[in-house]
């Protein structure tokens, strides 16, 4: 799990271009202005690429990806 | 009952009194915070005590689709709520405009803050983001929470149901900070907002033929200014009323004309609402991530011109609308664009965060703003075609900006800036002083604004919409 975190706090950063980010579990990665609708897309993109998984476009809303710990338990629950 | 005006100081003192009494029976003072909520929609026109009806509906669309197993009854109820709430913000606003008659006696309320409320309720229920609640008083206790009835801020019922059950606490530090709020908002709207209101922006609009293009730039900024301070005075009212029942809303405002573009400034204004817009409405719509630039941009369109259209039917606010998606569309294909060009060049994207790489977008942005807010502010096309006439004229006499309003001017932009933290700092030490000081300044405060704004007060600007 700790591992999985860390991957995603990476992609998080290298999409946004905020080398510095880093939320805690539960903080809004909207709210805070770390990601917004415009980086969401590619934030997608790339934990697709890091995961190995598929997220469907309709999956596409801040609410799924809000904190770290929603996507998390989102990429746990893809990867069955 | 304006929350501004001194009667809803005495009905709020009455009913915290009422509801912190009643302490060891959380039951009764839900009983006694239901009963305020009413007596607050009373106030406004009786009309308003139907409204637990709407609400009502809404409990058992919750309760049902909690119930319902198969996805075309979840839809079903779903859209029967979609349609209730939408119906009844559509039927205030358009009974008045068809009729042609004066209604503003029968129906002061536009609730449309209500329906949007109570639309997060039973769609984040129908979206499986919270379950229903059980409890009816609990509901409407929630669903009709006076303070933020008029213009927001707009709580997320599931939120507002998860504080509600807890005990209510009024602490001293969250009593003084209730305190400062209230009083910070009141300054807000009764000396910044109104006195630019009555004073600038109001004379301008009225009459742009007769004021220089200098002077119509001034008044579009003074608008950009009072809308801000009107707004956000509101909902720290709120917010502070709030807070004396224990409850924490949402701030709406984070210094909006800081933003550095038109994504940002959505992040920092009118926030619940945006969210609301972004979770309900955005989100929802279908987006193709083969064609990002296209689709997001007709999203943002289509989410844009209906948050104009909210505000009234009327060409003014589809047009604004319409520019506010427009320019989303732009700044997210330049931003895309941007960020391509960087990675093949093999660089990594990164947002420069010094204050002179950000003042040109900065500006850029505020002019685009301030521009919108002409179609925002005026009555009609024929003002907005006045006032950019006006602007193009090139006359630059500023003979009828009085140095008090050029003061106020000055001083509502740097009150603007003020950090967040500055505001909390203050909080802190009022909680700090004496009981008996925090009276005394905040008598003191009265008194200020009833000699400096005596005339009463002008209604909040969104408490229209």
């Amino acid at each position: 799990m700790m591992e999985s975190h860390a991957r995603v706090l990476s992609v998080l950063r290298s999409v946004t271009g905020k080398a510095e980010a880093d939320p805690g579990e539960d903080e809004s990665l909207f709210s805070s202005g770390i990601l917004d609708s415009f980086a969401l897309a590619d934030f997608v993109s790339g934990l697709e690429e890091e995961f190995g998984v598929t997220v469907p476009d309709s999956d596409l809303s801040a609410r799924k990806f809000d904190t770290l710990r929603k996507v998390d338990a989102y990429i746990a629950a893809k990867q069955g | 009952m304006l929350v501004s005006s001194a009667p809803f100081y005495v009905f709020l003192v009455a009913a915290c009194l009422l509801i912190w009494l009643a302490a060891p029976s959380r039951r009764l003072q839900l009983s006694l915070l239901a009963a305020a909520n009413l007596f607050f929609l009373a106030r406004f026109s009786l009309i308003y005590l139907a409204l637990p009806l709407a609400a009502t509906a809404d409990f058992c669309i919750g309760l049902g689709l909690a119930r319902a197993k198969g996805k075309p009854a979840r839809l079903a109820l779903v859209w029967l709520s979609v349609l209730l709430n939408v119906s009844l913000m559509m039927s205030l606003k358009l009974i008045p405009m068809v009729s042609h008659l004066h209604l503003g006696w029968l129906l002061p309320l536009s609730l449309s803050f209500y329906c949007f409320q109570s639309l997060s309720y039973t769609l984040d229920i129908y979206l499986g983001e919270m379950q229903p609640t059980r409890n009816l008083l609990d509901y409407l206790a929630a669903a009709l929470f006076f303070p933020s009835m008029t213009a927001g801020p707009i709580p997320r019922q599931g939120n507002l149901l998860g504080q509600l059950a807890r005990p209510f606490s009024l602490t001293p530090e969250r009593g003084s900070r209730a305190l400062a709020l209230i009083c910070v908002g009141l300054v807000k709207k009764l000396l910044i907002a109104d006195y630019l209101s009555n004073n600038l922006v109001g004379r301008v609009f009225d009459t742009p033929a007769l004021y220089s293009s200098a002077e119509i730039l001034i008044a579009v900024y003074g608008y950009a200014l009072q809308l801000f301070f009107d707004f956000s005075g509101y909902t720290d009212i709120a917010r502070g009323a709030a807070l004396l029942l224990g409850i924490e809303l949402q701030e709406n405002f984070r210094t909006p004309y800081l933003s550095t573009n038109i994504s940002d400034f959505w992040r920092r204004w009118h926030i619940t609402f945006s969210e609301w817009l972004r979770d309900y409405l955005f989100d929802l719509l279908p987006k193709r991530r083969q064609f990002p630039v296209l689709s997001y941009s007709y999203a943002f369109f289509v989410t844009m011109i209906l948050g104009g259209l909210w505000h009234g039917i009327s060409w003014n606010f589809a047009i604004w609308g319409a520019l506010h998606g427009a320019a989303l569309g732009v700044v997210f294909a330049w931003k895309r664009h941007g960020e391509k060009r960087k990675r093949q060049r093999g660089a990594v994207p990164v947002p420069s965060s010094a204050w002179w790489a950000k003042l040109p977008a900065g500006l850029l942005t505020f002019h685009f703003v301030c521009f919108t807010w002409i179609f925002f502010r005026a009555p009609n096309l024929e003002t907005v075609g006045a006032m950019l006439r006006g602007l193009g004229s090139l006359t630059f006499s500023v003979g009828n900006i009085t140095p008090i309003v050029a003061g106020v001017l000055l001083l509502a932009s740097i009150a603007h800036c003020l950090p967040s933290n500055w505001f909390d700092r203050f909080a802190l030490t009022a909680a700090r002083t004496p009981f008996w000081v925090q009276g005394v300044a905040v008598a003191g405060l009265i008194l200020l604004i009833q000699t400096l704004a005596g005339r009463g007060s002008a209604p909040f600007v969104y408490g229209n919409f």
